[in-house]
């Protein structure tokens, strides 16, 4: 047995704006740790959600695994289609970093544009038209992230809407999806305009994707003895695991902000059972006195601790999916959403409340050695 | 045998580079039903012994045993333990808990022990009965007198039915009507429900209640004659 429930309750009652102060930071904590929580989520589901198992990248040998550094001669996509057993679609792509202008903004921006043949859709499997057509000639396909990517109104790219790709007026046919990868945030146009707009005979890059059952062994023997053709092969997966590696000095210190987050909250938590303790020391002392032991004390100050951290968490949680659910983060070439979803509200909901309840552990350490005596003659 | 037994009981202090020591080498006994009222000037240790009784310090040398129980000796756990069923303190100012109720703050001694929570209740209405401020149970301290809350703490210290009471200068900070309810009440205690009570005062008026009376002055106790009331 110990002390009640109610007890910790009242108590949060004490000193009002203390209690509210906690709160508001408990709140302000819970919200950073599911933004930085959601903004790594987000930066690694951005590649590794466009890989799939049964896909290979061919990739010229000097591009060294980068696409927009990469060419291969044109034409590779049906000389593998038709010399590699177990390859069941191909798509050839040109990637290029055009200069693109939207009527009403200010100057030219960068984005990715890739030049794609009806195969590109099915090869890349999270590719969905939302709105409008596929694009014909004079046409651009646009991800449903480009408008933030380009710091753009998106009703300026509205289908209807005319750009200026490398010079070339561009109606937009569409919008696609490709939820959480980094393909959103560029637009599609087919191949052959490209090649034409961009004055490049030759493609960046060729999908691959293989018969259910085979594997790239076949592809690779391809690579190895057309040396000729100076290609490379990628996985689907180690391509995409390489442009995460890109990120990772973002991510690192995305987490280093995160830890930092914590240690200020921790510092937070010691302070306000440090200060819960001071306020209350002949109180406790007393209870102490009438034979309540040190751990029923510390249990008490725990149990407002976590309510308190509970509710601030709540309204951090809350405030966060409200604000930050489906917000994009833009990059140089790219841009990803942040999902402000379960494992991002599980990590800082118990992130919280861990630091709310190791926070009042100091405090612990102070009633241990509470001198009692003493204690009660205190003013 | 006696239900309180000091033998050879030291305790010191250090404050700086000064030792201070208000008891040496004490020797006391105090019998059960007692009502033993301790004297003596500011600063003389008065209130040092009555911790020691209450197990809440422990002595630098010789031994405190209450009922049977060396109460210098064992962790601190066990102590809280044995206060909680065997000793009711009841402080010079009456330290309630201030967000909860009279009747809440008299049941705090029973949320240690197996009671159901309506037993607790029954309990804690049967101590303020006894002194007197059963329809003030719903009141927060701040509502109550300082008289009132000073026999709030009584029945707190009353309601697990300890065989000890101590009382370190209960009346201190009371006026002359509110002190006078108290000392009754303590009085009472001892000779309708057979506690033994110790209580710390500078007061002569208060120490006439006591039925034995000790002076603790530079480290040793004197027995006084108690003067007729």
């Amino acid at each position: 047995m110990g002390l009640s429930f109610d007890y910790a309750l009242l108590n949060l009652g004490r000193r009002p704006t203390r209690t509210v102060l906690t709160a508001v930071s408990s709140a302000l904590v819970a919200a950073l740790l599911v933004c930085t929580a959601a903004f790594v989520r987000g930066l690694e589901q951005s590649f590794t959600g466009a890989a799939q198992p049964d896909v290979a990248l061919l990739l010229s040998r000097v591009a060294e695994g980068d696409v927009l550094r990469s060419s291969v001669q044109a034409g590779l996509g049906a000389l593998v289609r038709a010399n590699v057993p177990g390859v069941a679609v191909v798509s050839e792509e040109v990637h290029l970093a055009c200069n693109v202008t939207v009527p009403g903004s200010d100057g030219a921006r960068a984005a990715m544009v890739r030049g794609v043949t009806p195969a590109a859709y099915q090869v890349h499997d999270a590719v969905t038209l939302t709105e409008g057509t596929l694009p014909g000639p004079g046409e651009v396909l646009v991800g449903r992230l480009l408008a933030r990517q380009m710091r753009v109104d998106p009703s300026r790219l509205a289908v209807g809407e005319t750009l200026v790709l490398e010079g070339a007026k561009h109606r937009v046919s569409g919008h696609f999806a490709a939820p959480g990868t980094a393909i959103e945030a560029e637009m599609w146009t087919p191949l052959e305009a490209l090649r034409g707009i961009a004055r490049r005979p030759d493609a960046s890059v060729v999908f691959a994707r293989l018969e259910p059952g085979a594997d790239a062994r076949a592809l690779q023997l391809f690579v190895d003895r057309r040396l000729d053709l100076e290609l490379s092969l990628l996985t689907s997966e180690q391509y995409y695991a390489d442009l995460a590696r890109y990120l990772a000095p973002i991510r690192a210190l995305a987490m280093a902000m995160a830890a930092l987050i914590a240690g200020a909250a921790f510092l937070g938590g010691v302070n306000t059972a440090a200060a819960a303790v001071q306020d209350r020391i002949r109180e406790l002392a007393t209870l102490r006195a009438l034979g309540f032991s040190t751990g029923a004390l510390w249990r008490s100050l725990a149990q407002e601790a976590v309510l308190l951290g509970s509710f601030g968490a709540l309204l951090g949680l809350a405030a966060a999916r409200l604000f930050l659910d489906g917000g994009a983060v833009r990059l140089a070439m790219g841009a990803f959403t942040l999902g402000v979803d379960g494992p991002a509200l599980a990590l800082a909901t118990v992130a919280t409340l861990a630091l709310a309840l190791l926070g009042t552990l100091p405090a612990l350490l102070r009633l241990h050695r509470l001198p009692i005596a003493a204690a009660l003659a205190e003013d | 045998m006696s239900l309180i037994e000091l033998r050879g009981v030291t305790r010191r202090y250090t404050k700086g580079e000064h030792t201070v020591a208000p008891l040496v080498d004490v020797d006391l006994d105090i019998e059960a039903g007692e009502f033993f009222v301790l004297l003596g000037p500011s600063g003389s240790g008065k209130t040092t012994l009555l911790n020691l009784l209450a197990g809440i310090d422990r002595p630098d040398g010789g031994s405190v045993v209450v009922g049977g129980t060396d109460v210098g000796a064992g962790r601190s756990k066990d102590l809280a333990r044995w206060r909680a069923a065997h000793v009711g303190y009841v402080f010079q100012r009456a330290n309630l808990v201030p967000v909860l109720t009279a009747q809440e703050n008299v049941e705090m001694p029973l949320w240690l022990t197996d009671l159901p929570a309506k037993e607790r209740s029954r309990r804690a209405a049967l101590a303020l009965s006894a002194v007197g401020l059963l329809e003030r149970a719903a009141h927060l301290p701040k509502q109550l007198s300082g008289g009132q809350e000073q026999r709030v703490a009584i029945a707190r210290a009353i309601v697990a039915d300890p065989e000890l009471i101590v009382a370190d200068e209960p009346t201190g900070s009371l006026d002359g009507e509110s002190a006078e309810a108290v000392l009754r009440l303590l009085a009472r205690l001892c000779t309708e429900r057979g506690k033994t009570i110790v209580m710390v005062t500078h007061d002569q008026h208060a120490a006439s209640y006591g039925t034995r009376l000790v002076r603790l002055e530079k480290g040793q106790l004197t027995a006084v004659e108690v003067a007729p009331r």
